[in-house]
Protein backbone atom coordinates (compact mmCIF):
# COMPACT_ATOMS: atom_id res chain seq x y z
CA UNK A 1 0.00 0.00 0.00
CA UNK A 2 1.42 3.57 -1.30
CA UNK A 3 2.10 5.93 1.33
CA UNK A 4 1.25 8.75 -1.10
CA UNK A 5 -2.51 7.33 -2.86
CA UNK A 6 -2.92 7.38 -6.35
CA UNK A 7 -5.66 6.82 -8.69
CA UNK A 8 -5.03 3.45 -10.86
CA UNK A 9 -4.56 4.29 -14.18
CA UNK A 10 -6.43 2.15 -16.12
CA UNK A 11 -9.95 3.69 -14.55
CA UNK A 12 -11.95 6.05 -16.83
CA UNK A 13 -13.46 8.99 -15.17
CA UNK A 14 -16.37 10.99 -16.08
CA UNK A 15 -18.06 14.29 -14.55
CA UNK A 16 -21.36 13.94 -14.02
CA UNK A 17 -24.18 16.42 -12.20
CA UNK A 18 -23.27 15.74 -8.40
CA UNK A 19 -19.70 13.68 -8.83
CA UNK A 20 -18.24 11.34 -10.73
CA UNK A 21 -18.75 8.28 -13.04
CA UNK A 22 -15.38 6.10 -12.88
CA UNK A 23 -15.08 2.96 -15.08
CA UNK A 24 -12.71 0.34 -14.03
CA UNK A 25 -12.50 -1.69 -17.02
CA UNK A 26 -10.14 -4.53 -15.24
CA UNK A 27 -12.99 -5.47 -13.36
CA UNK A 28 -16.07 -4.09 -15.79
CA UNK A 29 -17.30 -2.51 -13.21
CA UNK A 30 -19.22 1.21 -13.19
CA UNK A 31 -18.70 3.33 -9.64
CA UNK A 32 -20.91 6.64 -9.27
CA UNK A 33 -19.03 8.40 -6.85
CA UNK A 34 -20.46 11.22 -4.66
CA UNK A 35 -19.13 14.72 -3.98
CA UNK A 36 -16.79 13.73 -1.45
CA UNK A 37 -15.58 10.49 -2.71
CA UNK A 38 -14.93 12.10 -5.84
CA UNK A 39 -13.06 14.78 -4.19
CA UNK A 40 -10.53 12.52 -2.53
CA UNK A 41 -10.02 10.15 -5.34
CA UNK A 42 -8.88 13.70 -7.47
CA UNK A 43 -6.79 14.10 -4.63
CA UNK A 44 -5.01 11.18 -5.33
CA UNK A 45 -2.59 11.96 -7.09
CA UNK A 46 0.61 10.32 -5.99
CA UNK A 47 2.19 13.43 -4.79
CA UNK A 48 0.37 13.74 -1.44
CA UNK A 49 0.23 11.51 1.42
CA UNK A 50 -2.57 10.64 3.82
CA UNK A 51 -2.12 13.84 6.13
CA UNK A 52 -2.08 16.30 3.12
CA UNK A 53 -5.75 14.39 1.87
CA UNK A 54 -6.86 14.80 5.43
CA UNK A 55 -5.91 18.57 5.33
CA UNK A 56 -6.96 19.31 1.44
CA UNK A 57 -10.46 18.15 2.71
CA UNK A 58 -10.64 19.88 5.71
CA UNK A 59 -10.56 22.80 3.82
CA UNK A 60 -12.72 21.88 0.94
CA UNK A 61 -15.92 21.65 3.78
CA UNK A 62 -14.83 23.85 6.42
CA UNK A 63 -14.46 21.58 8.96
CA UNK A 64 -13.12 22.61 12.85
CA UNK A 65 -11.67 18.98 12.93
CA UNK A 66 -9.37 17.37 10.73
CA UNK A 67 -12.06 14.61 8.99
CA UNK A 68 -9.21 11.80 9.69
CA UNK A 69 -11.52 8.78 10.06
CA UNK A 70 -13.52 9.64 7.30
CA UNK A 71 -10.59 10.40 4.70
CA UNK A 72 -9.34 6.88 6.02
CA UNK A 73 -12.33 4.87 5.51
CA UNK A 74 -12.91 6.32 2.05
CA UNK A 75 -9.76 5.40 0.77
CA UNK A 76 -10.27 2.42 2.32
CA UNK A 77 -13.08 1.85 -0.08
CA UNK A 78 -11.10 3.19 -3.24
CA UNK A 79 -8.89 0.93 -2.35
CA UNK A 80 -11.00 -1.88 -1.85
CA UNK A 81 -12.77 -1.33 -5.48
CA UNK A 82 -9.19 -0.81 -6.90
CA UNK A 83 -9.66 2.36 -7.78
CA UNK A 84 -6.62 3.72 -5.64
CA UNK A 85 -3.31 2.21 -5.45
CA UNK B 1 -22.14 11.71 -52.29
CA UNK B 2 -23.34 13.92 -55.25
CA UNK B 3 -23.74 17.05 -55.06
CA UNK B 4 -27.92 18.04 -54.76
CA UNK B 5 -29.36 20.07 -58.23
CA UNK B 6 -30.25 22.70 -55.55
CA UNK B 7 -26.75 23.08 -54.13
CA UNK B 8 -28.56 22.07 -50.85
CA UNK B 9 -26.54 20.24 -47.75
CA UNK B 10 -28.15 17.97 -45.24
CA UNK B 11 -26.25 17.89 -42.41
CA UNK B 12 -26.56 15.42 -39.56
CA UNK B 13 -25.60 15.69 -36.10
CA UNK B 14 -25.09 12.22 -35.22
CA UNK B 15 -25.43 13.03 -30.98
CA UNK B 16 -26.32 16.16 -29.12
CA UNK B 17 -24.09 18.50 -27.39
CA UNK B 18 -25.11 17.31 -23.82
CA UNK B 19 -28.42 17.48 -24.63
CA UNK B 20 -29.17 19.73 -27.02
CA UNK B 21 -28.27 21.05 -30.90
CA UNK B 22 -26.77 24.28 -31.69
CA UNK B 23 -28.91 27.04 -32.94
CA UNK B 24 -28.15 27.47 -36.57
CA UNK B 25 -28.69 30.79 -38.41
CA UNK B 26 -29.73 29.43 -41.78
CA UNK B 27 -29.75 32.85 -43.40
CA UNK B 28 -26.47 33.67 -43.11
CA UNK B 29 -25.23 30.15 -44.94
CA UNK B 30 -23.81 30.24 -48.35
CA UNK B 31 -25.71 27.53 -49.69
CA UNK B 32 -29.51 25.97 -47.78
CA UNK B 33 -29.00 23.63 -45.80
CA UNK B 34 -31.24 21.05 -44.35
CA UNK B 35 -30.42 20.22 -40.70
CA UNK B 36 -31.63 16.42 -38.69
CA UNK B 37 -30.60 15.01 -35.37
CA UNK B 38 -33.14 12.00 -36.73
CA UNK B 39 -30.27 9.18 -36.89
CA UNK B 40 -32.64 7.12 -39.48
CA UNK B 41 -31.02 10.13 -42.37
CA UNK B 42 -27.69 8.82 -41.46
CA UNK B 43 -27.54 7.28 -44.81
CA UNK B 44 -28.82 10.46 -47.10
CA UNK B 45 -26.69 12.51 -45.26
CA UNK B 46 -24.20 14.83 -46.68
CA UNK B 47 -22.49 15.98 -43.66
CA UNK B 48 -22.48 14.22 -40.58
CA UNK B 49 -21.21 16.14 -37.17
CA UNK B 50 -20.10 13.53 -34.34
CA UNK B 51 -20.08 15.32 -31.18
CA UNK B 52 -16.92 13.76 -29.67
CA UNK B 53 -17.38 13.79 -25.96
CA UNK B 54 -20.70 12.47 -25.72
CA UNK B 55 -20.52 10.26 -28.61
CA UNK B 56 -21.80 6.93 -29.18
CA UNK B 57 -19.35 4.42 -30.82
CA UNK B 58 -19.25 5.06 -34.37
CA UNK B 59 -16.19 3.22 -35.73
CA UNK B 60 -18.81 0.57 -37.24
CA UNK B 61 -21.36 3.09 -38.53
CA UNK B 62 -21.17 2.81 -42.18
CA UNK B 63 -19.87 5.39 -44.38
CA UNK B 64 -21.07 6.53 -47.41
CA UNK B 65 -18.57 7.49 -50.57
CA UNK B 66 -18.93 11.51 -50.64
CA UNK B 67 -19.93 12.37 -46.96
CA UNK B 68 -18.16 14.27 -44.96
CA UNK B 69 -17.71 13.13 -41.17
CA UNK B 70 -16.66 16.25 -38.84
CA UNK B 71 -15.57 15.47 -35.33
CA UNK B 72 -16.42 18.59 -33.05
CA UNK B 73 -15.18 19.25 -29.27
CA UNK B 74 -14.80 22.23 -27.58
CA UNK B 75 -13.71 19.89 -24.59
CA UNK B 76 -10.16 19.48 -24.35
CA UNK B 77 -8.04 16.94 -25.52
CA UNK B 78 -7.35 15.76 -22.14
CA UNK B 79 -10.85 15.15 -21.43
CA UNK B 80 -11.36 13.34 -24.94
CA UNK B 81 -8.11 11.50 -25.19
CA UNK B 82 -10.25 10.45 -28.76
CA UNK B 83 -8.20 13.54 -30.22
CA UNK B 84 -4.90 12.47 -29.95
CA UNK B 85 -6.05 9.02 -31.61
CA UNK B 86 -5.30 9.90 -34.73
CA UNK B 87 -6.53 6.24 -36.42
CA UNK B 88 -9.97 7.25 -34.86
CA UNK B 89 -9.55 10.95 -35.83
CA UNK B 90 -8.12 9.80 -39.53
CA UNK B 91 -12.20 8.76 -39.52
CA UNK B 92 -13.23 12.12 -40.14
CA UNK B 93 -12.58 14.69 -42.91
CA UNK B 94 -12.66 17.80 -40.76
CA UNK B 95 -12.28 19.15 -37.35
CA UNK B 96 -13.83 22.10 -35.21
CA UNK B 97 -12.57 22.33 -32.03
CA UNK B 98 -11.09 24.62 -29.63
CA UNK B 99 -7.16 23.58 -31.26
CA UNK B 100 -5.82 26.24 -34.05
CA UNK B 101 -5.26 23.38 -36.04
CA UNK B 102 -9.10 22.58 -36.62
CA UNK B 103 -10.14 23.15 -40.35
CA UNK B 104 -12.50 25.53 -37.72
CA UNK B 105 -11.16 26.59 -35.61
CA UNK B 106 -13.66 27.15 -32.58
CA UNK B 107 -11.99 28.99 -29.45
CA UNK B 108 -13.82 30.35 -26.70
CA UNK B 109 -13.93 33.72 -27.71
CA UNK B 110 -14.63 36.10 -30.62
CA UNK B 111 -14.43 39.60 -32.20
CA UNK B 112 -18.15 39.98 -30.70
CA UNK B 113 -17.03 39.84 -27.71
CA UNK B 114 -14.26 42.61 -27.36
CA UNK B 115 -16.99 45.27 -26.35
CA UNK B 116 -18.16 42.72 -23.09
CA UNK B 117 -14.02 42.38 -22.47
CA UNK B 118 -13.95 46.23 -22.35
CA UNK B 119 -16.44 47.08 -19.60
CA UNK B 120 -15.16 49.03 -16.98
CA UNK B 121 -14.14 47.20 -13.73
CA UNK B 122 -16.74 48.14 -10.75
CA UNK B 123 -15.77 48.85 -7.23
CA UNK B 124 -14.38 45.59 -5.41
CA UNK B 125 -16.78 45.47 -2.12
CA UNK B 126 -16.26 41.75 -0.86
CA UNK B 127 -14.54 41.27 1.77
CA UNK B 128 -12.90 38.20 0.41
CA UNK B 129 -10.67 38.85 -2.43
CA UNK B 130 -10.45 35.87 -4.40
CA UNK B 131 -13.99 34.75 -5.77
CA UNK B 132 -13.90 30.97 -6.72
CA UNK B 133 -16.34 28.85 -8.95
CA UNK B 134 -16.19 25.21 -9.32
CA UNK B 135 -19.35 22.93 -10.32
CA UNK B 136 -17.65 19.68 -10.24
CA UNK B 137 -14.48 17.58 -8.75
CA UNK B 138 -13.26 16.50 -12.45
CA UNK B 139 -9.44 17.47 -12.13
CA UNK B 140 -6.68 16.74 -14.96
CA UNK B 141 -5.05 19.93 -13.95
CA UNK B 142 -4.50 19.79 -9.94
CA UNK B 143 -6.55 22.62 -9.39
CA UNK B 144 -8.35 20.97 -6.74
CA UNK B 145 -4.99 20.28 -5.07
CA UNK B 146 -4.56 24.58 -5.91
CA UNK B 147 -8.03 25.64 -4.71
CA UNK B 148 -7.77 23.89 -1.28
CA UNK B 149 -4.16 24.86 -0.36
CA UNK B 150 -5.02 28.39 -1.26
CA UNK B 151 -7.95 28.39 0.89
CA UNK B 152 -5.82 28.29 3.86
CA UNK B 153 -3.91 31.59 3.30
CA UNK B 154 -6.01 33.42 1.17
CA UNK B 155 -9.73 34.60 1.97
CA UNK B 156 -11.36 32.37 -0.96
CA UNK B 157 -15.09 32.89 -1.48
CA UNK B 158 -15.88 30.02 -3.36
CA UNK B 159 -19.69 30.27 -4.40
CA UNK B 160 -19.48 27.03 -6.89
CA UNK B 161 -21.28 23.54 -5.85
CA UNK B 162 -18.00 22.06 -5.22
CA UNK B 163 -16.05 23.70 -2.00
CA UNK B 164 -18.53 26.18 -0.89
CA UNK B 165 -18.02 28.48 1.45
CA UNK B 166 -20.48 31.22 1.34
CA UNK B 167 -24.41 31.31 2.12
CA UNK B 168 -25.16 31.71 -1.27
CA UNK B 169 -22.96 27.94 -2.75
CA UNK B 170 -24.80 26.22 -5.25
CA UNK B 171 -27.19 28.86 -6.42
CA UNK B 172 -25.00 30.65 -8.85
CA UNK B 173 -26.58 29.19 -11.95
CA UNK B 174 -26.41 31.48 -14.42
CA UNK B 175 -23.11 33.03 -16.24
CA UNK B 176 -24.76 36.49 -15.48
CA UNK B 177 -24.86 35.51 -11.92
CA UNK B 178 -21.40 34.50 -11.73
CA UNK B 179 -19.93 37.67 -13.60
CA UNK B 180 -21.75 40.27 -10.97
CA UNK B 181 -19.92 38.40 -8.25
CA UNK B 182 -16.99 38.09 -9.81
CA UNK B 183 -16.77 41.57 -10.53
CA UNK B 184 -17.07 42.35 -6.56
CA UNK B 185 -13.97 40.19 -6.02
CA UNK B 186 -10.36 41.45 -6.58
CA UNK B 187 -9.50 38.05 -7.98
CA UNK B 188 -11.17 35.20 -9.55
CA UNK B 189 -9.96 31.82 -10.09
CA UNK B 190 -10.18 30.85 -13.71
CA UNK B 191 -8.46 26.74 -13.43
CA UNK B 192 -9.39 24.64 -16.23
CA UNK B 193 -10.38 21.35 -15.50
CA UNK B 194 -7.25 20.06 -17.46
CA UNK B 195 -3.71 21.50 -19.64
CA UNK B 196 -3.73 21.71 -22.85
CA UNK B 197 -2.43 23.81 -25.59
CA UNK B 198 -5.21 25.96 -27.15
CA UNK B 199 -7.49 25.27 -24.10
CA UNK B 200 -8.24 28.69 -23.11
CA UNK B 201 -12.09 28.10 -22.41
CA UNK B 202 -14.40 30.46 -21.03
CA UNK B 203 -13.27 30.37 -17.36
CA UNK B 204 -10.84 32.78 -18.35
CA UNK B 205 -12.76 35.20 -20.88
CA UNK B 206 -15.62 35.74 -18.17
CA UNK B 207 -13.10 37.05 -15.67
CA UNK B 208 -11.79 39.31 -17.96
CA UNK B 209 -15.42 40.31 -18.71
CA UNK B 210 -16.31 41.01 -15.11
CA UNK B 211 -13.37 43.05 -14.81
CA UNK B 212 -11.79 41.14 -11.81
CA UNK B 213 -8.42 39.82 -12.59
CA UNK B 214 -8.01 36.21 -13.13
CA UNK B 215 -5.86 34.22 -11.46
CA UNK B 216 -5.39 31.62 -14.14
CA UNK B 217 -4.21 27.29 -14.45
CA UNK B 218 -4.24 25.74 -17.91
CA UNK B 219 -3.22 26.21 -21.07
CA UNK B 220 0.57 26.89 -21.47
CA UNK B 221 0.15 29.59 -23.78
CA UNK B 222 -2.20 31.19 -22.41
CA UNK B 223 -0.32 34.12 -22.69
CA UNK B 224 -1.50 34.11 -26.72
CA UNK B 225 -4.83 34.46 -25.78
CA UNK B 226 -4.29 37.73 -23.40
CA UNK B 227 -5.31 40.97 -23.88
CA UNK B 228 -2.13 42.39 -21.82
CA UNK B 229 0.60 40.53 -20.54
CA UNK B 230 -0.59 41.92 -17.52
CA UNK B 231 -3.75 41.06 -17.36
CA UNK B 232 -3.80 37.96 -15.36
CA UNK B 233 -2.04 36.13 -13.04
CA UNK B 234 -0.60 32.30 -14.28
CA UNK B 235 -0.44 30.12 -11.91
CA UNK B 236 2.81 28.19 -13.55
CA UNK B 237 4.72 31.43 -12.34
CA UNK B 238 4.35 29.90 -8.92
CA UNK B 239 6.54 27.30 -7.49
CA UNK B 240 3.36 26.39 -5.46
CA UNK B 241 0.51 27.57 -3.09
CA UNK B 242 1.80 29.57 -0.55
CA UNK B 243 3.81 31.17 -3.11
CA UNK B 244 1.23 32.22 -5.05
CA UNK B 245 -0.69 33.08 -1.67
CA UNK B 246 1.84 35.08 -0.58
CA UNK B 247 1.34 37.28 -4.25
CA UNK B 248 -2.28 37.51 -3.80
CA UNK B 249 -2.06 38.71 -0.47
CA UNK B 250 0.83 41.39 -1.62
CA UNK B 251 -1.50 42.83 -3.87
CA UNK B 252 -4.74 42.80 -1.63
CA UNK B 253 -2.93 45.17 0.73
CA UNK B 254 -1.49 47.40 -2.24
CA UNK B 255 -3.92 49.01 -4.34
CA UNK B 256 -1.44 50.26 -6.86
CA UNK B 257 -0.02 46.99 -8.06
CA UNK B 258 -3.49 45.47 -7.93
CA UNK B 259 -4.93 48.30 -10.10
CA UNK B 260 -2.00 47.74 -12.75
CA UNK B 261 -3.76 44.34 -13.69
CA UNK B 262 -6.71 46.38 -14.68
CA UNK B 263 -5.03 49.00 -16.39
CA UNK B 264 -5.55 47.17 -20.01
CA UNK B 265 -9.74 48.01 -19.56
CA UNK B 266 -8.31 51.55 -19.57
CA UNK B 267 -5.71 51.88 -22.49
CA UNK B 268 -7.02 48.50 -24.30
CA UNK B 269 -6.38 45.55 -25.43
CA UNK B 270 -2.43 45.02 -27.33
CA UNK B 271 -2.92 45.24 -30.71
CA UNK B 272 -1.95 41.62 -30.84
CA UNK B 273 -4.73 40.77 -29.15
CA UNK B 274 -7.03 42.76 -31.67
CA UNK B 275 -5.58 40.64 -34.22
CA UNK B 276 -6.10 37.49 -32.70
CA UNK B 277 -9.94 38.42 -32.45
CA UNK B 278 -9.48 39.18 -36.06
CA UNK B 279 -8.40 35.95 -37.18
CA UNK B 280 -11.09 34.28 -35.31
CA UNK B 281 -13.99 32.38 -37.42
CA UNK B 282 -17.30 34.00 -35.35
CA UNK B 283 -19.64 32.04 -37.14
CA UNK B 284 -18.30 27.84 -36.52
CA UNK B 285 -21.63 26.55 -38.37
CA UNK B 286 -21.82 28.93 -41.22
CA UNK B 287 -18.11 28.16 -41.91
CA UNK B 288 -18.25 24.67 -42.03
CA UNK B 289 -21.13 24.94 -44.71
CA UNK B 290 -18.78 27.72 -46.40
CA UNK B 291 -16.03 25.45 -45.81
CA UNK B 292 -17.97 22.10 -47.07
CA UNK B 293 -19.22 24.13 -50.04
CA UNK B 294 -16.01 25.04 -51.42
CA UNK B 295 -14.47 22.08 -51.19
CA UNK B 296 -17.40 20.64 -52.84
CA UNK B 297 -16.99 22.57 -55.92
CA UNK B 298 -13.29 21.76 -56.15
CA UNK B 299 -14.15 18.23 -56.02
CA UNK B 300 -17.12 19.22 -59.14
CA UNK B 301 -13.67 20.78 -61.24
CA UNK B 302 -13.27 18.92 -64.40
Amino acid sequence: MSDRPRRAEEIEINPIEDGLVVYDPRRDRVHHLNPTASVVLELCTGEMDRGEIVSLVQAAYNLDEPPEREVDDCLGKLREEGLVE
Amino acid sequence: MAPRPDGSIRLLFLNSMWGTYPVLDHARFPVPCQVSTKFADLDHADVVVVHLPTAPPFEELPKHPGQTWVAYSLESEVTVPAMLDRRLMGQFELEISYRRSADVWSPYVTSSDLEDLLTAPRGKTEACPVAHFQSNPYDRSGRNYWVLSLMRSVGIASYGKVFPTTPVAGTVGTRDQRLAISARHKFTLAFENSLAVDYVSNKLFDVWMAGSVPVYLGAPNVAEFAPSAHSYIDVADFEGPDDLARYLNHLDQHEEEYEAYLEWKRAGPDGRFLELLETIPDRTWCNLVELIDARRAAVSLP
